[in-house]
């Protein structure tokens, strides 16, 4: 790491300032401020990737192509945006292309058959919390299959914002920014995904 | 406030993202509104059930993937360091350097200047040849013979550079795809082709093309491609049978790593069997080696032949 990105991940008082000296150091060939910069995002990258697609697989397929493409094009980042935003627009895109194939493949089924019968891909996910509740196991086995299958008939974009907004806590303004439209365009495709999951799941209530 | 617009309104609200004044006015009618507020409660627990359908990351995937990525990232900045001279070549003449554009300009204008000189005039060309076609590649004489007239008549095939356009579904221009699938003088064009190919696997032929580049081709790039087009016919005999072979004698450590990816969707003896034998061979790529025991361990097959 070169001796001005050493310095700022050191100082570590101003986020901002930190990952601007981690991008031009990155920019200029240093590999290990290119590993900061990616450590500081990929957790939350691979957590939203893995939840839109629920394959490992898949999940690391968009990781590894979403930091790739960061790595051939980061010379080309100018602080027009916050890397965050230029970052989730890679991510996002790439999401989006991943859930229409699978629309398109219909890889979606719950269960898929193999030569040891019928297996539960989502049985498959692990659920610490609810691992932790014998009795919240039970109920998730129930419902998980009816939430997916839910999840599974928003359109893409209605997906993506459900699923940035809800368990990846972003800001309408900024899932909006990563997506190139505007914030009361996120704010209407959420509010389409939230009645259409109340709508199917109101007993969960 | 009309209840309708506030029912409505509340995800918003759980959410934090309601305009102030409309959350202002929510916030009044839930105050005088018993229906409503029990609405909000309802809401609210529905809200947070779903927290409950989040998927975790499986353990081990995070670090997996940032090892993979600064491997990737490694040979990237290796190629660039040091790119294949075909590379280099390529990138010389699209993008000389700064001194010699100038050059490169004036030996284009001398260039030109010189084939109009001596272009022959349109008169001394055969009547079935047109100008355009005065200076072609030829592929191959058919004959030559000398005319009654003096004259000398020559038949040949010629190569000229053409540009179509078309959807990918477009008979001609998949059948251009499948031809350049199997260029041997250009690996960039080939990963291209197979890219644009991947998709359309429902094609036999498609299908047949991704399974030769992934036994045959020489570059990794292009195996990988190939791979990507194949998962969806993992289940597929055939694909099976090839991605054992690669699994089996494919150098790269890379395209192994996605044949057992594939190969383990299904749980079959034979590939339990491929592994084992893989894992008894690759004595020094410890990640390989790694997979093969995880996949063996998940199929619940012991690790070594008896």
């Amino acid at each position: 790491m070169t001796r001005a990105a050493s310095l700022a991940v050191g100082a570590g008082s101003d986020h901002t300032m930190d990952e601007a000296a981690l991008i031009r150091a990155a920019q200029q060939g240093d590999s290990g401020a290119f590993e900061k910069l990616v450590q500081n995002y990929d957790q939350s990258v691979l957590r939203l990737a893995m939840n839109l697609l629920r394959s490992p697989e898949d999940a690391s397929d968009v990781y590894q192509e979403a930091f790739l493409r960061v790595y051939r094009n980061l010379h080309t980042f100018r602080f027009d945006c916050s890397f965050h935003t230029w970052l989730y627009r890679i991510v996002t895109n790439l999401c989006l292309d991943h859930l229409r194939k699978q629309k398109v493949r219909k890889q979606e089924s719950v269960t898929v058959e193999t030569e040891e019968g019928p297996l539960d891909r989502l049985a498959n996910l692990p659920d610490d919390r609810a691992a932790m509740d014998p009795q919240r196991t039970v109920l998730s086995q129930e419902v998980r299959d009816r939430v997916v299958r839910v999840l599974d008939k928003l359109t893409p974009r209605e997906r993506l914002v459900f699923e940035m907004r809800h368990y990846q806590g972003m800001r309408l303004r900024a899932i909006g920014d990563a997506l190139g439209t505007s914030e009361e365009a996120a704010k209407n495709c959420l509010f389409r995904a939230t009645q259409k999951m109340r709508a199917a799941l109101g007993d969960l209530a | 406030m009309t209840c309708d617009t506030a029912r409505q309104l509340l995800p918003l609200l759980l959410y934090g993202e309601l305009a102030f004044d409309d959350e202002e006015s929510l916030e009044q009618h839930l105050a005088i509104c018993a229906s409503c507020r029990t609405a909000c409660e309802q809401e609210s627990r529905f809200h947070a059930n779903l927290d409950r359908f989040e998927a975790s990351v499986p353990p081990g995937l995070l670090a997996q993937n940032r090892r993979m990525l600064m491997k990737s990232v490694a040979l990237e900045t290796e190629m660039k360091a040091h790119p294949p001279i075909w590379k280099r070549v390529a990138n010389w003449l699209t993008d000389p350097p700064l001194a010699l554009k100038p050059v490169g300009a004036m030996a284009m204008l001398a260039l030109g200047f010189g084939i109009a000189r001596w272009q022959p005039s349109a008169e001394l060309l055969p009547a079935t040849v047109g100008a355009s076609v005065a200076n072609p590649s030829i592929a191959r004489v058919r004959y030559v013979s000398n005319e009654p007239s003096g004259r000398v008549k020559v038949a040949f095939d010629e190569v000229r550079p053409r540009e179509v356009e078309g959807a990918i579904d477009d008979e001609s221009i998949r059948k251009i795809l499948l031809a350049a699938a199997k260029d041997p003088m250009d690996p960039g064009i080939r990963v291209e082709s197979i890219d644009l190919l991947k998709a359309h696997t429902d094609d036999e032929d498609v299908r047949k093309a991704l399974l030769n580049a992934l036994q045959g081709d020489k570059n990794s790039g292009v195996r990988l491609k190939a791979l990507e087009g194949l998962k969806p016919y993992a289940k597929d005999v055939e694909t099976r049978r090839v991605l054992r072979q690669v699994l089996m004698v494919d150098d790269n450590p890379a395209v192994r790593a996605r044949a057992i990816d594939l190969l383990v969707e299904n749980r079959e003896p034979e590939t339990a069997g491929v592994l084992q034998e893989l894992l008894r061979k690759s004595h020094e790529d410890e990640y390989i080696r790694a997979r093969c025991q995880r996949a063996l361990s998940d199929m619940k097959a012991s690790m070594g032949t008896f």
